[in-house]
């Protein structure tokens, strides 16, 4: 952990850098071409990078903040150069030190600036005031004093702001790495999943296609040998075969619900419903009560939840005049839409229990089912970040709700 | 009937075997039918002439050893085995399984389904389908 904060710290230190060097010639340049004594001015400005890789490298070896040791160093090179001047141009060089300083912390907070110019100005009301009285040397060794106070303090508040940067910089990694750790958790759970699936369909269908297989051929074989019961076994052997396949494919369409990526479309979900009627082929009477929305989403989910939800109140309807109503009602963020059927109610003790997986109210030998149809329809809805509920009472019909998010 | 194709089923499951088998006798099929239990085995029995070269494979995807894709690749590589007509006949439903045997230039996918009438049924189709096709002696 101690390794990582410390290769955090040089990332970010050596991006800043590369950018601040750029920034730092070009100021040079500037500085440069407006001073008087270009030479002094360029021979110090250029050698503050040098100073600063020493710096570096000091910091390398002894595991120290590299401001600590630059600033001392800049302004001990200032001193000897503010002995020898000739030039009334000292602030050009502050300037030059401060900015170079204040690039690498521009981004982080704005009020390092404000220290930054403090120290300017100072420097420059001193020049301006004590300027003849002290004689050039006095005045610039007071401007010395004062702007190495400023910006220790200045730089105090930065080096705080610094470790408060590098401490946020280093919470804001952990949680990527965090992330894309749990990323990859679930990238491989899913992949699991695809393979389960895929065993699920491979394996355990094939033994199931021999028992079939076999329980034909031995009652072929056997001929008019078999006895009525023995061929009724027989049946009911190969039913439950057929059901335990309905069960492998529940499982398949189950785990692959709602995980497809399908493309989103603009469509008219009263086209949508009134083709899914039409291809049911049934005597029930279904209304469809306009108006329908427009929806720019993935269509082919839309459509298996309303295949589901209808063909479910056509299935369990045993009124004999079977009906069922589809309204819809459109909000800003979503649309809310209603399957409404008058067949036998669910008791409200099994409103939660109709959308678990395999889970049915009719005996299975009264009704072929597997109880995957709601499961799947839960699953889409739900991912897509909607809810699905029913309102019903026992003989009053059932109504199915969901929103579906635009 | 047209003449008599060599085609060889490629299956590790003994029931599909003897289901492929009760089919063709069922039909009255003249076909000779040869059968291997893995790709393995199959390339085995194509390289050293223990059977003739046949006219149809029809193949399992999943099987122990070599399955149906790996043998796939390799006989499409084949400078004769590579324009053997190839049926596939498999329990996976997967579009990835699909796909991957389509671009190997497949002739049919065919669905293991539970039924044996069904499945007789689509051997039918096949059996017709092969009428058609000329193959190069």
């Amino acid at each position: 952990m101690e390794r990582f904060k410390k290769n955090t710290l040089n990332n970010v230190y050596y991006r800043s850098r590369n950018l601040m060097m750029v920034m730092y010639l070009i100021l040079v340049t500037v500085m440069t071409v407006l001073s008087a004594n270009k030479l002094a001015v360029f021979v110090f400005a250029t050698s503050i990078p040098f100073l600063f890789i020493l710096s570096e490298v000091v910091y390398k070896l002894q595991e120290l903040n590299p401001y600590y040791i630059s600033i001392p160093l800049c302004l001990v090179l200032n001193t000897f150069y503010e002995l020898n001047a000739t030039t009334n141009e000292p602030f050009w060089l502050y300037f030059i030190v401060i900015i170079y300083h204040t690039i690498l912390f521009i981004d982080k907070k704005h009020y390092t600036l404000f220290f930054v110019f403090l120290s300017i100005v100072l420097v420059f009301t001193l020049e301006y005031y004590i300027g003849s009285p002290g004689g050039v040397i006095a005045s610039r060794f007071a401007a010395t004093v004062i702007f190495s106070i400023t910006t220790y303090i200045g730089f105090g508040y930065l080096l705080d702001t610094q470790t408060e940067v590098f401490t946020a910089l280093q919470n804001k990694d952990e949680a990527e790495k965090m992330l894309k750790a749990y990323a990859k958790d679930l990238e491989k759970k899913n992949s699991e999943l695809d393979q389960f699936a895929y065993v699920v369909s491979h394996d355990l269908k094939a033994p199931l296609r021999g028992i079939n297989n076999l329980s034909i051929w031995i009652e072929e074989d056997m001929g008019v040998a078999m006895n009525e019961d023995a061929h009724n076994n027989f049946v009911l052997l190969r039913s439950r075969v057929t059901r335990m396949e309905n069960l492998i494919n529940g499982i398949l369409a189950y785990s692959r619900a709602g995980r497809t990526q399908d493309e989103n479309v603009y469509f008219s979900t009263y086209d949508l419903i009134h083709d899914i009627c039409a291809t049911l082929n049934s005597d029930t009477k279904i209304t469809i009560i306009q108006p329908l929305p427009f929806l720019k989403t993935a269509k082919v989910q839309m459509e298996q939840v309303f295949s589901n939800l209808v063909s479910n109140a056509i299935k369990y309807n045993q009124n004999p005049h079977p009906e069922i109503i589809i309204t819809s009602i459109e909000t800003d963020t979503e649309c809310t839409f209603c399957v409404a059927d008058n067949g036998p109610g669910i008791d409200s003790a099994y409103h939660q229990k109709i959308f678990v997986i395999f889970q049915t109210l009719q005996s299975r030998d009264t009704l072929e089912n597997t109880g995957v149809g709601l499961a799947i329809v839960k699953k889409i809805v739900e991912e897509r970040g909607g809810q699905i509920w029913v309102e019903s009472k026992v003989g009053h019909g059932a109504k199915f709700y969901f929103t579906w998010p635009k | 009937m047209s003449k008599a194709l060599n085609i060889l089923l490629i299956d590790d499951d003994i029931v599909d075997i003897m289901n492929m088998k009760r089919i063709f006798i069922q039909k009255k099929f003249q076909h000779p039918l040869y059968i291997a239990h893995n790709g393995e085995e199959a390339l085995h029995m194509l390289n050293h002439q223990q059977i003739p070269l046949p006219h149809v494979i029809l193949l399992d995807l999943n099987m122990p050893k070599m399955g149906g894709i790996e043998f796939l690749e390799i006989i499409r590589k084949h400078p004769v085995y590579k324009n053997i007509h190839v049926v596939v006949l498999t329990t996976s439903d997967e579009e990835a399984d699909k796909i991957r045997a389509r671009q190997h230039g497949i002739s049919d996918y065919i669905l293991k389904p539970l039924s044996g009438s069904t499945f007789s049924e689509q051997v039918d189709t096949l059996n017709n389908s092969w009428d058609v096709v000329n193959f190069p002696d």
